[in-house]
């Protein structure tokens, strides 16, 4: 199996530093979930809509971790990142997407990026007393070189910890991506997502009327498919 | 206005321009920088007022700045709300009032903006895109809903920008009044609908029969006759993924178990 070459992870590098960016130190454009995170790998890599399907099943599995307060949570955008590198180097090597396995180390990545950030935050947190004491002993800009030093180490941790969590990665899945199976006929996993976008309404915002538009609306979505496309019992 | 007196300052200047709208909002970008477990966003809210600071305050910037760095939170998007009242009332109001509107505000802010945004806005767009995208949609749909949540995040911060700097401290009023306390519910409605219609045309996709190996509505519509299968798994794991608090765990363990049933059954 050949691994991608200097081009591909100098731009998966790039991306995953503008990611760590947009997760929260900087814009929060959302471009940091895994859908759009996969898209765009997807896109730089040259397969994106590759991609976007393997970020699709991501944004479904996180879509109700809540990045609330202080709370901490898995790394999202580098679970996309990571699993949709996966994803589409198993498709360049292999054909198939191998997206369970893509997936699950997604999801590893994704644990791995909390821990990360957790010592981020704790870093910060000496750089911000320190600027303190200077902004307290008269040299207010040194919050403010704080937060631009803050920025930058952001962006580079980002890089660096995607890019070394896919090429562990990459070697966990070398030998098992020809064994794993390619979700061939898949309509339970298609089901499943349908399951789980649904499921995540429900958590997340409760309540009949939810409910009562989420069932009409599901029945109405099936009924129009079947209508619109011609299928027949 | 309060009516107690300003504080006194050593350099700095009452009578000074306020920043602009699109300035405030440039500020509070990097808001988050550095979060951390202690201050919080403190260090960002302190950075993006500091040239507030300096014409309020002169030379007495320094510890004014420290002060409002030691803690703060707020959902990012909804910040420019105190951003914009702190910075008209610095130098202004006493720092006392502008410390006890802080501690104030926090709350209704973090809570309208989580809301609005992570718990409405997010999930309404995303979840029916990922789903389009399984259904075998363009990819460019991942990217396109994040337009409407960008205009929505945009025009909360400007919206922000001008109530602060235009009512100062008094500026819950004009977010009591504001469209972001009952845009929530009309998404969360505007979403289920289109989680639904999407979830609905994957199972009925799915139930005209997948191709091997494909992912597309295009080949699974040219399959076989529907069956009661994909309904029967959409039926029991919608339960299973809403009402299992780990639920992550499930769907990875049911994705694996799924490709494991197909590889053995295909040999």
């Amino acid at each position: 199996m050949s691994l991608p070459g200097p081009a591909h992870w100098a731009l998966f590098a790039a991306l995953a530093a503008f990611v760590a960016l947009d997760s929260g130190p900087w814009l929060l454009a959302m471009a940091a979930r895994p859908l759009p995170a996969a898209a765009l790998l997807g896109l730089v890599w040259g397969n994106p809509a590759g991609g976007a399907l393997t970020g699709a099943a991501l944004e479904l599995v996180y879509a109700g971790v809540l990045p609330v307060g202080a709370s901490r949570y898995p790394d999202a955008g580098t679970a996309g990142l990571v699993a949709a590198g996966v994803s589409l180097w198993a498709t360049a090597e292999t054909g198939g997407p191998a997206l369970p396995l893509a997936i699950a180390l997604g999801l590893l990545a994704g644990h791995a990026g909390r821990g990360v950030e957790t010592w981020r935050r704790l870093l910060n947190a000496a750089w911000v007393a320190r600027a303190r004491a200077a902004a307290e002993a008269g040299d207010p800009w040194a919050i403010a070189r704080a937060n631009v030093r803050a920025l930058a180490f952001a962006a580079l941790l980002g890089a660096g910890s995607a890019t070394g969590l896919l090429a562990l990665a990459l070697v966990a899945a070398a030998p098992v991506v020809d064994a794993w199976p390619q979700l061939a006929g898949a309509r339970p996993p298609l089901v499943l997502f349908a399951a789980l976008g649904c499921a995540a309404a429900l958590r997340l915002w409760g309540g009949w009327r939810v409910r009562a538009w989420l069932a009409v609306a599901v029945a109405a979505g099936a009924g129009a498919t079947g209508l619109l496309t011609g299928l027949r019992p | 206005m309060s009516r107690e007196a300003a504080p006194a300052r050593r350099g700095g200047s009452a009578e000074r321009a306020l920043p602009g709208r699109w300035t405030l909002v440039r500020r509070s970008l990097p808001l988050q920088a550095a979060f951390n477990p202690v201050t919080l966003q403190g260090a960002g809210f302190a950075a993006a007022l500091l040239p507030e600071l300096e014409r309020a305050h002169g030379t007495g910037a320094g510890p004014r700045a420290a002060t409002l760095a030691s803690g703060f939170n707020a959902n990012p998007y909804l910040v420019t709300f105190a951003l914009g009242a702190v910075a008209a009332a610095e130098g202004r109001e006493p720092a006392a009032r502008i410390d006890r509107f802080l501690r104030l505000v926090r709350g209704p802010l973090g809570s309208l903006g989580d809301t609005l945004f992570w718990g409405a806005a997010r999930p309404a767009l995303l979840l029916p895109a990922a789903l389009a995208v399984t259904l075998g949609a363009p990819w460019w749909i991942a990217l396109l809903a994040l337009a409407p949540f960008n205009l929505l995040a945009f025009g909360a911060r400007l919206t922000g920008a001008r109530a602060g700097l235009a009512r100062g401290l008094d500026v819950a009023e004009e977010l009591a009044r504001s469209w972001i306390r009952t845009a929530p519910a009309r998404i969360r409605s505007a979403g289920a609908c289109l989680i639904g219609l999407a979830a609905g045309a994957v199972v009925a996709v799915a139930a005209a029969g997948g191709r091997a190996g494909g992912w597309t509505a295009t080949n699974a519509l040219q399959g076989e006759a529907p069956d009661w299968i994909p309904a029967a798994v959409f039926a029991l794991a919608l339960p299973l993924f809403a009402l299992w608090p780990r639920r992550l765990g499930w769907g990875v363990a049911l994705l694996a178990a799924w490709a494991l049933v197909v590889r053995w059954g295909a040999a």
